[in-house]
């Protein structure tokens, strides 16, 4: 086997333990007398953490079968079962185990993607789709749902509207996990686990803005397995821990001018999630490219103001940060954020990942292309894919349009006299 | 009559050209509302023509650098009739944040269009919650602002009553047809009501109820036809007007359409806003919706259940479902759908509908096969 380019961080080494023990957590809730919830979009976790309710994620669920190898089997279930090939590829791979389990077949499948069923399902709006996927579920595990609704705010005075609401349905939420566990809400509990959410957020937004340093101690490869303690893990100790790790490694490399990608030479943006069953095959890729991935929305986004978090107040800390950030994810916003990662991040170029089953961030990326392009000088390249789904996804296509795009950054790296 | 739906054709065959000249003679502004469930009426009350906007017949092409393929044909179509100037004409677009397209599609309107009036209207995807109504009611409270803000008059709550009254009246004429309908199902062929309900979309509430109104009678005269092929229900094709030719199809190879739960079709009058407390009666509207909301939460399959009664009420031998290519709402709760008609040994279809068809000789073979298979059961 050839060796590998990238420096691998030793801190990303812990996220497959990390991983399982969330996982098993989920798979053990029932024995230990706890209920089971279904999460679909970046619902706030803590409040489900603060009642001692183990959460399944979608996306991370997706992701885990796809490493897995069992993702074919289950979409071709859900696909025979009525459900297009150009839904969700999340959805159709947690739908595909549903009607397995439902049919009492799932012992077929690979032990580490059977999980309990739901005992109630929650989703946000941040992703349309997960609405939906949450109402069939609820739907056909006859549990409740609960949604959180999200308009995008532009001005001010849209903005204190939307917080308002989200405040409000903040509460609601409180109220629904009282009455799914029978138990009051433990405020208590909730505030320590938003000491340990700010103080990871903190380490974390370091850690990403260290990554301005060239050449960059991290991919954004790394980053995305990274997102996993601020997501999944987020008001955990381990959680602090984890960054607390990876800061000091990612501190010791810019000391030492380390890069993760040997002779970086191009600094890129990747724009929406990543290609989860191609982390290690793109990262590699680009590394003999002599090019490195340093940020992208996905892994710059979440939790990035930690200043805003009072552990105090958690309930209005969490309504801060989704308002801050996932409500104000409008196209023009987007724009200006890449904007100025161009100029802080040092880029060269943008990836633009167009996903065919997840869309959420697909609409306005030609658009990003030419405005960013027409302020910043940078150009951009489209990559069809998918994060879950390799039926759209072409090895050839992908690795010869990169190639392309390079020969595009050397001619104007030349041009530019750099 | 003909007259009638001849002018209701003119509208469909080329809405834009219909509304510029309506413009010219009118001197009003036209407000364009991507589908589904703006409240138009709020528009009407400030002295505008709302139109339900529209998918286009061309080909897309200039949409596909600003959008992506894999989206609805109506989300591309109205991007690229924006591109192509034939939309110039509107004044403004109120674009409902419903589903992902729809949610994004303002982006792309900001960075490639000068409308001088552009709002996103947020309408609750959980009505069963105490904080719906009330955001609702705020949301509503701000279209009605920024739309005063921008058109320079004052929208009253008695010019809200008024326009909801000129509405209500509207869909209880189109709510009147489909009962024709029901009772004789050759009195207008599924392609002309679909003329009727697209052409109400488009033209004033008021001209298009004129309309009506006369057609209404010399329908009601017609001795029912006596159509033998098996009865059925169309269902769903959510935001975009159902492909005459597919409807065509249907009912050439002997499909007799009874009903139909389709935006274009009874999800767009079924319900009616009460107008003593006019916002507040808006928005109870869109959260009670008649026909279970498809973009709304819905976990004991409500929607299921709607089609199955209406299935068994209009006495229906099958259920076409027309779904609309990569519409999750519907693609997401089909199955479920399916499985509601399936228990209940009705048949069942399921076309997918792109914006370019290119599958004729399939449909034509799939729905074929349907009809007899409808036929053999009876």
């Amino acid at each position: 086997m050839a060796e590998r380019l990238v420096r691998r961080l030793e801190t990303t080494k812990l996220m497959k333990g990390l991983s399982d023990g969330l996982w098993s957590d989920v798979r053990h809730a029932r024995e230990q007398g706890k209920k089971v919830c279904w999460t679909f979009g970046p619902v706030p976790f803590e409040p489900l953490r603060a009642m001692d309710i183990p959460f399944q994620h979608l996306e991370s669920y997706g992701a885990r079968v796809a490493a897995r190898q069992a993702h074919g089997e289950l979409k071709e279930v859900a696909h025979a079962c009525g459900y297009s090939r150009d839904m969700c590829s999340y959805a159709r791979i947690t739908h595909g185990r549903r009607i397995l389990e439902q049919r009492g077949e799932i012992h077929r499948m690979n032990p580490d993607v059977v999980y309990p069923t739901p005992d109630f399902v929650a989703a946000i709006y941040s992703c349309p789709t997960q609405i939906l996927v949450a109402d069939n579920f609820a739907r056909n595990y006859n549990v409740p749902a609960f949604i959180f609704e999200l308009p995008f705010w532009s001005e001010q005075s849209e903005m204190e509207t939307v917080r308002k609401y989200f405040r409000r349905q903040m509460d609601e939420f409180i109220l629904f996990l009282e009455e799914m566990t029978g138990r009051p809400f433990d405020y208590d509990r909730m505030r320590q686990l938003m000491v340990n959410t700010k103080k990871a957020a903190e380490l974390r937004w370091e850690c990403i803005q260290l990554c301005k340093a060239i050449p960059s101690p991290m991919t954004v490869f790394d980053q995305f397995i990274s997102l996993g303690p601020i997501h999944g893990l987020r008001g955990t100790p381990q959680s602090v821990d984890y960054y607390e790790k990876l800061l000091a490694e990612v501190k010791d490399r810019v000391a030492k001018k380390i890069g993760a990608v040997p002779e970086e030479k191009y600094r890129l943006y990747w724009d929406n999630l990543a290609i989860w069953f191609k982390v290690g095959a793109l990262s590699e890729k680009l590394a003999s490219l002599k090019a490195n991935i340093v940020i992208s929305s996905y892994s710059h986004h979440p939790w990035r103001y930690p200043e805003m978090v009072n552990p105090d107040e958690p309930i209005q800390s969490i309504v801060d940060q989704f308002v801050a950030v996932w409500a104000s994810w409008t196209l023009a916003h987007s724009m200006d954020e890449i904007t100025k990662l161009v100029e802080e991040y040092s880029l060269d170029g943008l990836l633009m990942h167009s996903s065919h089953t997840c869309r959420p961030h697909d609409i306005g990326q030609f658009d990003i292309m030419d405005v960013v392009g027409r302020r910043t000088g940078v150009p951009g390249l489209m990559i069809d894919a998918d994060p879950t789904d390799p039926d759209f996804y072409s090895d050839a296509q992908v690795n010869s349009r990169l190639e392309a795009f390079m020969e595009t950054l050397a001619a104007r790296k030349k041009r530019m006299g750099s | 009559m003909e007259d009638n739906l001849r002018h209701m054709w003119d509208v469909v065959d080329n809405p834009a050209k219909w509304l510029v000249g309506w413009k010219e003679v009118n001197k009003r502004r036209i407000i364009g509302c991507a589908p589904m469930f703006v409240p138009e009426e709020i528009v009407h009350a400030a002295g505008a023509l709302p139109v339900v906007l529209w998918e286009g017949s061309e080909p897309i092409t200039l949409a596909h650098n600003r959008i992506q393929l894999f989206f609805c044909g109506i989300a591309r179509g109205i991007v690229d009739l924006v591109l192509k100037r034939e939309l110039d004409f509107l004044d403004g677009i109120i674009i409902p944040d419903i589903c992902l397209p729809m949610r994004y599609l303002p982006g792309v309107m900001q960075f490639n269009s000068a409308f001088p009036f552009q709002f996103v209207a947020y309408l609750p995807h959980d009505s069963r919650r105490p904080s719906a109504k009330p955001f609702l009611v705020e949301e509503l409270g701000r279209l009605r602002s920024k739309l005063a803000e921008f058109m320079g008059v004052e929208i009253s709550d008695d010019s809200l009553r008024r326009s909801i009254q000129v509405y209500n009246g509207h869909r209880a004429l189109l709510r009147r047809l489909y009962e024709l309908r029901r009772k004789n199902p050759g009195v207008l062929k599924a392609g002309e009501m679909m003329a009727v309900v697209a052409s109400g979309m488009v033209m004033p509430k008021e001209g298009h109820s004129r309309l009506l109104a006369e057609l209404l009678p010399e329908l009601e005269a017609r001795k029912p036809a006596m159509l033998e092929g098996p009865r059925l229900i169309l269902s769903a094709n959510l935001c975009e007007w159902p492909k005459q030719d597919i409807l065509d199809l249907i009912e050439d190879l002997g499909g007799v359409v009874v009903d139909d739960e389709m935006y274009v079709g009874r999800r767009y009058f079924t319900t009616d806003a009460d107008s003593a407390s006019p916002i507040e009666g808006l928005a109870d509207a869109y959260l009670n919706m008649a026909i279970p909301n498809p973009i709304a939460m819905d976990p004991t399959n409500r929607w299921g259940d709607y089609l199955l009664k209406m299935a068994r009420d209009n006495q229906a031998q099958g259920v076409i479902s027309l779904t609309v290519k990569y519409c999750e709402p519907h693609g997401l709760f089909y199955p479920d759908l399916a499985g509601k008609l399936s228990q209940a040994g009705i048949p069942h279809l399921m076309l997918e509908i792109e914006h370019e068809v290119v599958s004729w000789g399939q449909f034509k073979t799939r729905i074929q096969a349907f009809l007899e298979t409808l036929r053999r059961k009876k």
